[in-house]
């Protein structure tokens, strides 16, 4: 199996936004490490063109996803600069099928590494934490991957919007802040912070310890998606997307071809 | 009042005595209406105040849109509250008193003045409500499987069966009661989170559709009631053994044991 190779080729569909066929089809053993790696080859793509790592994001955090992808644990994705939407508008161009899903992303003041790290240690190296609304697209068809695949493509990455106005870590109960998701002004999904690994602070323990395995730390100035308060929703040309944090103010965006 | 309505009565009455589920009423009479199905709700209700219950409230049901759209239907409904149906919180139901139980939490309402519809607006709610309280409310259906059409489940008293009350009241200024968020967790494990926003966008809203709705009937909500607002996530089958809990932001936490 050529890693490299693999790695060209879902780089050059999430730059495209033309969709592929599972990486498993031709290589059903593809393992996990494997498949990290493949990630890890795309992403340096990016950056080779210019495009800078600016954080992590973590997927399948929900017990509900965990079940139906089979999982124990959850998986990480790599974000870099190109992917934050600076406006809040999301262009459809080069995205295949996008879903969004609100989140609570940590930005880090300090370095965050080792195996043995814990909550608390998180929060000393927290700068603040934002609302967040994470845009996934698979490059694969129909949406449908295993895990090894969902790895390699970056974790479904494709955009995410951050709020302007960030928060302390202390004085809010992340796992109990309401999310109320809003398209076009109806309520469709709604979800409490605990939905992420049961508090959103151990989604980043579980990323700094996963990555430990290889060989990487988190640092300083980085964010972290720590994963979907809510099931994720499709949107398509003209749907606007408001995301209300209770307490902390709402995030909204419209989608344009 | 029509023949069938007093059959129908008598054939879920004896379902809930028995404990034995029966087969939908609409299978028996597809044209059942929602109307007819309140008469029958109100009947069996007549004969549980007669046997020495109270009514102490409403509780609000379908107040999703995944539920409504489960149903076909585009408005909640709405059941009684007996004072037999409420269990102390951290309390015990037995699983002989139940069918095919399922938990949600919700916001309940207790309201200080009456609310008589129609034109009964979210403010109006609020003004006239004493306090909230964070709730787990049991539903139970006594048609097999939970096979219910609206017409089902308004008869079935919306499907009601306990509910458990918070003991810390809070008053509706001092929280957004649609952002609130709500944890639902069976044995420890988290099952469902959602939001206020959850219950037609926000569970006064739900109250005051109650209102209105029981003006049809000539009904108004009274001082004192306590009104189940509506589920915040989807339903939690329960077993023998589980300890459910809900957490619902700056309201507070609530459990019951299933034995």
């Amino acid at each position: 199996m050529d890693i490299q190779r693999i790695a060209e080729e879902i780089d050059a569909c999430q730059r495209s936004g033309k969709e592929m066929d599972k990486v498993t089809i031709s290589y059903p053993s593809l393992s996990v490490e494997e498949a990290y790696a493949i990630q890890k080859g795309c992403v340096q793509h990016a950056i080779d063109r210019g495009d800078q790592l600016t954080g992590w994001k973590m997927g399948l955090t929900s017990r509900a996803k965990q079940v139906s992808m089979g999982v124990k644990e959850p998986i990480y994705g790599r974000l870099t600069q190109s992917m934050e939407l600076t406006e809040p508008v999301l262009h459809l161009e080069g995205l295949i099928h996008p879903r969004v899903e609100p989140e609570l992303a940590f930005v880090l003041k300090k370095e965050l590494g080792g195996g043995e790290v814990t909550p608390r240690d998180v929060w000393a190296a927290t700068e603040c934490v934002l609302p967040a609304i994470e845009v996934i697209d698979s490059r694969y068809k129909n949406f449908s991957f295993t895990l090894v695949d969902v790895i390699a493509d970056n974790a479904s990455s494709s955009k995410f919007i951050v709020g302007d106005q960030g928060f302390s870590p202390y004085t809010t109960a992340w796992d109990e802040v309401g999310v109320s998701m809003m398209k076009n002004g109806e309520v469709v999904q709604t979800g409490a912070g605990a939905a992420v690994l049961g508090h959103p602070v151990r989604s980043v323990v579980e990323l700094v310890k996963m990555l430990n395995r290889d060989g990487i730390s988190i640092q300083p100035g980085s964010v972290v998606l720590t994963g979907a308060v809510t099931d994720a929703v499709s949107v398509s040309e003209g749907d606007r997307i408001a995301v209300q944090f209770d307490q902390l103010g709402s995030l909204r965006f419209r989608v344009q071809a | 009042m029509a023949e069938r309505v007093k059959e129908l009565a008598d054939f879920l009455l004896h379902a809930e005595e028995s404990k034995k589920g029966i087969q939908p009423l609409t299978d028996q009479y597809p044209d059942l209406s929602a109307r007819e199905a309140y008469q029958i709700q109100l009947i069996n209700i007549q004969k549980r105040i007669d046997a020495g219950q109270r009514v102490i409230g409403k509780k609000i049901g379908l107040t999703s849109l995944p539920m409504q759209e489960l149903l076909g239907v585009a408005e909640p409904d709405y059941g009684h509250l007996l004072h037999g149906m409420k269990v102390e919180n951290g309390g015990v139901i037995l699983f002989n008193d139940v069918m095919q139980p399922k938990v949600e939490g919700e916001i309940a309402f207790v309201l200080k003045e009456d609310l008589q519809g129609p034109n009964v607006t979210m403010l109006d709610v609020l003004q006239a409500t004493d306090f909230v309280l964070p709730a787990l409310e049991i539903v139970d259906s006594r048609v097999d499987n939970w096979k219910i059409k609206l017409p089902d489940t308004v008869a079935d008293n919306a499907s009601s069966s306990f509910f458990v009350l918070g003991e810390r009241p809070v008053q509706v200024d001092q929280v957004d009661l649609a952002g609130v968020g709500m944890i639902l967790y069976k044995n420890d494990k988290i099952m469902n989170t959602g939001t206020g926003a959850a219950a037609l966008g926000h569970p006064a809203s739900c109250v005051a559709w109650l209102a209105n709705k029981m003006a049809e009937f000539d009904v108004s909500l009274r001082a004192g009631e306590v009104i189940l607002s509506g589920a915040l996530s989807a339903a939690v089958v329960a077993e023998p053994g589980d300890i459910f809990r809900t957490k619902i932001a700056h309201l507070g936490d609530v459990s019951v044991r299933f034995t």
